[in-house]
């Protein structure tokens, strides 16, 4: 059990918060999941983890379900649940959804039956939704009309906003037409899948704001 | 018998969970993993989550006392810290 009492308070001269390079999240993903320059811990001076700090938990699991469903490759029965719950979906809930049986969506999720494509398709689609649905386009609109005072910094938010609607909208498309969900691949060939803060949220003070975007080193 | 749900406060903490940064101890994933549990399955019981206890704690946040079933029907037992300017939640146990 946690001995702090009182989490607001200031770091003791023995602890530090560091930023960490890479942390992989417990998510319980069938594939790996790291974030890159993200996430942050208290230590002591022995090096011990007093506390981890991750940014927008409901929004971290909703980019990794959309980044997995815009991956070709064809769901294993543990995506399936990893997708479902990170959605925050009961079974049931989402055997409604997408038109089947409970009782199927439950076998499909232990492996004794196969999704069909056009039922993964669909569950795809819920993801990427899922993703862009945490942005509220409107109010972030209203929010810049209102708040920016310097036209520079207003127009650099607009920017964002626009490439943020653009990315929604081609991942929506891709999800609904162009997908291919491809049943070859080595298993060998471990999934895994990078994310960062974007970097206009990173240093946001309201940490509400904190969005996640696939890393790249390029970037 | 178990104390009836307050309202407002679970509203407050499932909007508070859906947008904010969340803080844990060690022990937090530890005790859950040996239960077959992952940290997505915390989020899940907390944002559908009741809270049974609230207790302001000084000038800077409020303690809850929930209680929240994960998708899979498992019921955790969780005692949550949220920080009055709204930037974090931290999670003070989980049983």
């Amino acid at each position: 059990m946690s001995t702090l009492c009182n989490p607001s308070k200031k770091l003791s001269k023995s602890q530090i918060l560091v930023t960490l390079d890479e942390y992989e999240p417990a998510l319980g993903a069938p594939f790996k999941v790291i974030l890159h320059k993200s996430v942050q811990q208290i230590r002591n001076d022995q090096g011990d983890v007093i506390e981890t700090r991750i940014p927008n938990m409901a929004g971290l699991l909703k980019t990794v379900a959309a980044r997995r469903a815009m991956c070709d490759r064809k769901f294993s029965p543990a995506d399936v649940k990893f997708v479902r719950k990170a959605l925050c979906l009961k079974g049931s809930s989402l055997a409604d959804i997408i038109g089947i049986s409970a009782e199927h969506m439950s076998r499909c999720e232990n492996g004794d039956r196969v999704l069909s494509v056009s039922a993964e398709k669909l569950l795809r689609v819920i993801a990427v939704e899922a993703r862009y649905d945490t942005i509220d386009f409107e109010k972030s609109l209203t929010s810049i009309l209102s708040d920016s005072k310097n036209p520079e910094d207003k127009s650099e938010k607009f920017k964002d906003l626009i490439l943020k609607y653009r990315a929604a909208v081609s991942d929506l498309k891709s999800a609904i037409l162009s997908l291919k969900i491809s049943t070859v691949h080595s298993t060998d060939d471990e999934l895994e899948f990078v994310f960062s803060l974007r970097e206009s949220t990173k240093d946001d003070p309201d940490a509400s704001e904190a969005e996640y975007e696939e890393y790249s080193e390029a970037a | 018998m178990a104390e009836p749900a307050l309202k407002v406060e679970t509203e407050f903490l499932r909007i508070a969970v859906e947008a904010l940064e969340m803080r844990f101890g060690p022990d937090t994933v530890s005790g859950l993993l040996s239960r077959g549990l992952y940290l997505t399955d915390l989020h899940n019981a907390l944002a559908c989550c009741e809270v049974r206890r609230s207790n302001k704690l000084e000038a800077d946040g409020t303690f809850f006392e929930v209680i929240g079933d994960t998708t899979e029907g498992i019921t955790l037992n969780i005692k949550v810290w949220v920080s009055l300017d709204q930037r974090f939640y931290r999670i003070e146990e989980v049983s």
